[in-house]
């Protein structure tokens, strides 16, 4: 990661230097590593993939052209002057066509210059997601320390695969006494919470339609809902399968779906189709066992009622399975009710919509990066 | 653990959730077989195993699948049209898929394939397909921007048409299409106009689709329907100012020049805007053939931009090339 940030500000130099040629070349690289956030931010204006890719095209073609006034201040001036590019390019598109977007939405202003170090160190968080994710488990669930693995991995046997303790400890090769201290460590049983109630898009489809195959299958199970080819799964009509499939795999709003000329349901059938479906979310079913099996032990109850298990938990599906604030809510708020703790729509307003949650594992990532510098 | 509950900017909050959730859009629906293939072009264009490995990983596609689409679209980039197309009558899927993929939708313009359409009725019926330079090319086009253009190969297929095509649109007898994506080495939007009776290509960057650039298609690179064009042609200089001006000018060309009716507009920017003079008066000149300049007019670029040159000599819609500038200031 640190080379790549080494890349990009000697690419930001060129960009702004002398030679035309060598501008061009740290263009084209800055641009890569661009694109594809400016596209993901774009959709929040213009959900046709058409328009987006104009605006983009043009935000490049535009970026290109005034690069003088380009001002380095690094990544994030960068990244910024990008942004408020392709921001400008949308709303002379939606001018093109007669109607006005607002551009006094705070989103669109420039990035406060005090702000540019978290974004620049956002950026090459995200550069790796797996790093991303390992980070948001250390700073949220806690930082295991050395053969935190093999703890976890007999802390999931324990409390999820309901294995018994006589064979964890012959399989880890552990004492009784080892493995009593690893179950009642509160950072394992986090991370166990965790892992037993992260249910990503695919694997909650996978759940609601009882789909046990290979993840292969589930595509071309979509391809033949969609064609209606042969019959469907028992229980199920084709358009429901296409429907949950669009709903839950690919997080796709009930307006969209609804929207789509395949979808073969009206908006009645679908409401009805995805209240079913949330009444069988896993989510309750699990928290209650990780209760039960956590047992008394305080150590269990601070795991499932503190509030940095569902800070990971909402920070994954925001970040990983890109879903709305609702979607968030359904997902989370009637587990985390089960354990007593009240996860409200307005906290994940608060937790999302201001950058909490993403300022703090940043400031997190800074020190950890100041530490290991120090080491 | 570390907790801070200070916010961040609307703006910065749009930026880093936008960073957080920017997987490729194909990654979330990479289904079908043309939607596989896709990606894979996309991913070798960006020369980026790693984005199968990614999708692979989020168990979307399988890795297996993916990398036969990445194997398939390798072979495809290394055949001529001709013979994929072929591949496709004969019942391939991954081919028929491959060229619905790279057939890209043509933006029609006011002036152009529109209205030939209507007027042709089903005689001519025109299909143009463009096999975009992101595939038919090993560097990226709309990513990369920059050299990989000049090898850009162009295919332009005309299905059921027959010579006396052009002659079946009295009215005008070219087409002008832009092609989606594609932009010139300094950025600007491409157009091309095909001059159907004349068989020949013209290469612009203008509104107004004049032409830098004009290819003849060689009747003997006619294969079958097909009508092949290769553009090599775009200069090594292309980074260079596209006027020449006296040392010192004030000015500078803001857009390429047009040419409408008899009226040469100008584009001209201030190099400096703070040190703008009240006036200038500019003198075109013109090179319609090696080694001549011929006074093309002047005009004066006050307040406003561009400037006008009426009674320009030279055919409606010939860009004047190479253009040469003389600023005098007031």
């Amino acid at each position: 990661m640190r080379g790549d940030r080494e890349g990009w500000e000697d690419d930001l130099e060129r960009f702004v230097g002398p030679s035309e040629a060598d501008a061009q070349t740290a263009f084209d690289r800055l641009m890569t590593a661009t694109v594809p956030i400016v596209e993901r931010h774009l959709r929040t204006y213009l959900p046709r993939d058409e328009d987006r890719q104009d605006v983009i095209q043009e935000m490049r073609i535009r970026a290109w052209r005034y690069r003088n006034r380009f001002q380095n201040r690094g990544f994030a001036s960068w990244l910024s002057f990008v942004k408020l590019t392709a921001e400008r390019c949308t709303v002379d598109l939606a001018r093109g066509r007669g109607t006005e977007l607002s551009v006094d939405d705070p989103a669109w202003r420039e990035i406060p210059e005090e702000e540019l170090p978290v974004v620049a160190d956002f950026f090459e968080l995200t550069r790796n997601r797996e790093r991303l994710y390992q980070l948001a488990d250390d700073f949220w669930l806690g930082e295991g320390g050395e053969d935190f693995e093999r703890r976890l991995l007999a802390g999931k046997l324990f409390y999820l695969d309901g294995m018994t303790w006589e064979r964890i400890a012959s399989r880890l090769r552990v004492d009784r006494r080892t493995l009593d201290g690893w179950l009642a460590d509160p950072i394992v049983l986090r991370h166990v919470a965790y892992g037993g109630l992260y249910v990503d898009n695919t694997r909650l489809s996978r759940h609601l339609l009882d789909f046990t195959g290979p993840d292969e299958d589930l595509n071309a199970l979509m391809m033949r809902a969609r064609d209606r080819v042969g019959d469907p799964p028992e229980g199920w009509s084709w358009p429901e399968i296409y429907a949950v499939l669009w709903r839950y795999r690919f997080a796709r709003l009930t307006e969209g779906i609804h929207a789509m000329p395949e979808c073969g349901l009206d908006r009645a059938a679908l409401d009805t189709l995805f209240d079913r479906c949330r009444s069988r979310f896993p989510f309750e079913r699990i928290i209650v066992t990780l209760a039960t099996r956590f047992g008394p032990q305080s150590a269990g109850e601070d795991a499932l009622k503190g509030t940095a298990l569902w800070r990971r938990l909402v920070f994954q599906f925001a970040s990983a399975d890109e879903l709305p604030h609702r979607d968030i809510h359904d997902r989370t708020a009637p587990a985390a009710e089960t354990v007593g703790f009240s996860l409200t729509l307005g906290m994940l307003n608060v937790w999302l919509s201001n950058g909490r949650l993403a300022k703090s594992l940043r400031d997190y990532y800074r020190s950890r990066i100041e530490t290991e510098g120090s080491r | 653990m570390m907790e801070d509950h200070s916010v961040l900017s609307p703006a910065a909050v749009g930026l880093i959730h936008a960073m957080l959730v920017a997987a490729p859009a194909e990654e979330r629906t990479s289904l079908t077989l043309r939607e596989t293939l896709a990606y894979a072009a996309e991913a070798i264009a960006d020369e980026d195993r790693s984005r199968i490995e990614r999708l692979a990983a989020r168990d979307e596609v399988s890795r297996r699948t993916l990398v036969q689409a990445w194997d398939a679209v390798e072979a495809f980039q290394r055949q001529p049209v001709g013979i994929i197309r072929r591949q496709a009558t004969a019942g391939d899927e991954a081919a028929r898929e491959y060229l619905a993929l790279v057939t890209r939708p043509i933006r029609v313009p006011d002036l152009g394939l529109g209205d030939l359409l209507r007027q042709g009725g089903d005689a001519a019926r025109l299909a143009l397909t463009t096999l975009s330079a992101a595939l038919a090319s090993p560097a990226p086009l709309r990513p990369g921007f920059a050299a990989a253009l000049r090898s850009v190969e162009m295919r332009i297929r005309i299905e059921d048409a027959n010579p006396a095509f052009a002659h079946m649109i009295p009215t005008r007898d070219s087409v002008l299409i832009t092609f989606e994506g594609d932009e010139t080495p300094r950025g600007e939007r491409l157009f091309v106009v095909l001059e159907l009776g004349a068989f020949r290509l013209r290469i612009g960057t203008a509104e107004g689709h004049q032409g830098a650039y004009e290819l003849p298609i060689d009747p003997t690179l006619v294969e079958g329907h097909d009508l092949v064009a290769r553009w090599d042609a775009w200069p090594e200089r292309s980074n260079e100012p596209v006027a020449e001006f006296e040392e010192g000018s004030p000015v500078t060309l803001a857009a390429w020049p047009t040419v409408v009716g008899d009226e040469l507009r100008i584009p001209l920017a201030w190099r400096n805007a703070e040190r703008r003079p009240a006036a200038c008066r500019v003198e075109a000149s013109c090179s319609f053939a090696p080694g001549t300049w011929q006074p093309l007019g002047e005009g004066l670029i006050s307040e406003a931009s561009p400037i006008s040159i009426f009674d320009y000599p030279g055919p409606e819609g010939a860009f004047p090339w190479p253009l040469r500038l003389k600023v005098e200031v007031n």
